[in-house]
């Protein structure tokens, strides 16, 4: 579980270390490819709690997820239609409920720890 | 430490990018937050300096209105020394002058001096002149001429000669001396009974008096300056003596 972390945080170190700035106008379209993002890697954490995981349907979800949510939202300007509320409600019903299965998964485990004698907790 | 299952591997470069994103992006929103609270700021100086701009445009309307004002006032006041000083040149003579009256022209006699006496005696004298003019200006003339030369109050008539000197201009007879009045008032001022009339014709002076409705008295063009007279200041009144 170390790897992912220590990845998001070399992520946001190289952030914050890049001058890197979107113009104003593209703010949308990273906002909802984040939370595309996101959605994907709750996704495979639960998929990896149950055992389920698999690396070329992670990645593809991942970019997948992220190239038609920035689509969409644009189809949504484009309409007329704020799609990107959909999407964002989708997601996030999305990052919830694998957040709440991830939750009983790790909840679980902890409680079907083997025991380890001395330790009185 | 056990080495890292692949999936953690892909696991952690995806999060790598997320992370990466999740910066730029939030780096972005400050950006525009900043930016638009930088827009406001910018707005609400341009608010204050167009408020300044228009108080100050406020003032210099007050201020015009003020010297429009003071302009409106100094034109009645303009209006009024323009009719004052038009008067003041008429009165003056420095106008010519159009209305009634009647016309005197008086001519050197075609008697013989008697042996002994004086020839001068049978002439028109400046004397004479003044008689008439007198005569006339007490029969409320308003305006008078003498052979072209306006009389004002600085005119002079006085003998050169055989001719006289009437505004610095000599002029001989016969003398046609116009004044502008009521003609009846001022003919019978003329004719009155031992008047002046009287007097001249004794000594054979022809006189001829004319009525007119309408003649023009020339303008005065010679100068009203005064090199010594100076107006009693009616303020202070210093140098009023009795």
């Amino acid at each position: 579980m170390w790897l992912p972390l220590l990845g998001l945080a070399l992520g946001i170190v190289i952030g914050m270390s890049s001058p890197i700035i979107l113009p104003v106008g593209y703010a949308n379209y990273m906002a909802i490819a984040i939370l595309a993002a996101l959605d994907s890697v709750f996704g495979g954490l639960r998929a990896g709690l149950e055992e389920k995981y698999d690396n070329t349907v992670f990645i593809s979800g991942f970019f997948l997820n992220i190239v038609a949510a920035t689509l969409l939202t644009y189809l949504g300007t484009k309409l007329g239609v704020d799609l990107i509320l959909g999407a964002t409600v989708a997601f996030s019903i999305r990052i919830f409920t694998n957040l709440g299965i991830i939750r009983r998964h790790l909840l679980d485990r902890w409680r079907n720890r083997p025991s380890k004698g001395k330790s009185a907790v | 430490m056990k080495s890292p299952r692949p999936w953690e591997v892909t696991a952690a470069l995806i999060c790598l990018i997320l992370g990466l994103l999740m910066v730029v992006q939030f780096r972005t929103q400050s950006q525009k937050t900043r930016l638009s609270t930088a827009r406001s700021e910018v707005l609400l100086n341009l608010y204050e300096e167009t408020e300044a701009h228009r108080r100050s445009l406020e003032r210099e309307v007050a201020v015009l209105r003020m010297e429009l004002a003071k302009a409106a006032e100094g034109r009645t006041l303009l209006a009024g020394l323009t009719k004052a000083v038009a008067e003041a040149r008429e009165q003056a003579g420095l106008t010519e002058l159009v209305g009634p009256g009647i016309i005197v022209t008086l001519n050197d006699s075609e008697r013989e001096a008697r042996p002994g006496q004086d020839q001068g005696l049978y002439v028109i004298h400046d004397e004479d002149l003044l008689l008439v003019i007198n005569e006339l200006l007490a029969g409320g003339a308003e305006g008078l001429s003498v052979n072209g030369q306006r009389w004002t109050s600085r005119t002079e008539i006085r003998c050169a000669g055989p001719t006289a000197s009437i505004n610095r201009t000599r002029v001989g007879a016969p003398f046609v001396i116009r004044a502008v009045g009521d003609p009846d008032t001022l003919e019978s001022a003329m004719r009155l009974r031992g008047g002046v009339l009287d007097a001249l014709r004794t000594w054979g002076i022809r006189v001829r008096i004319e009525r007119s409705e309408r003649m023009v008295l020339p303008e005065y063009t010679g100068s009203l300056e005064y090199e010594y007279a100076r107006p009693v200041d009616m303020a202070s009144g210093a140098e009023r003596s009795e």
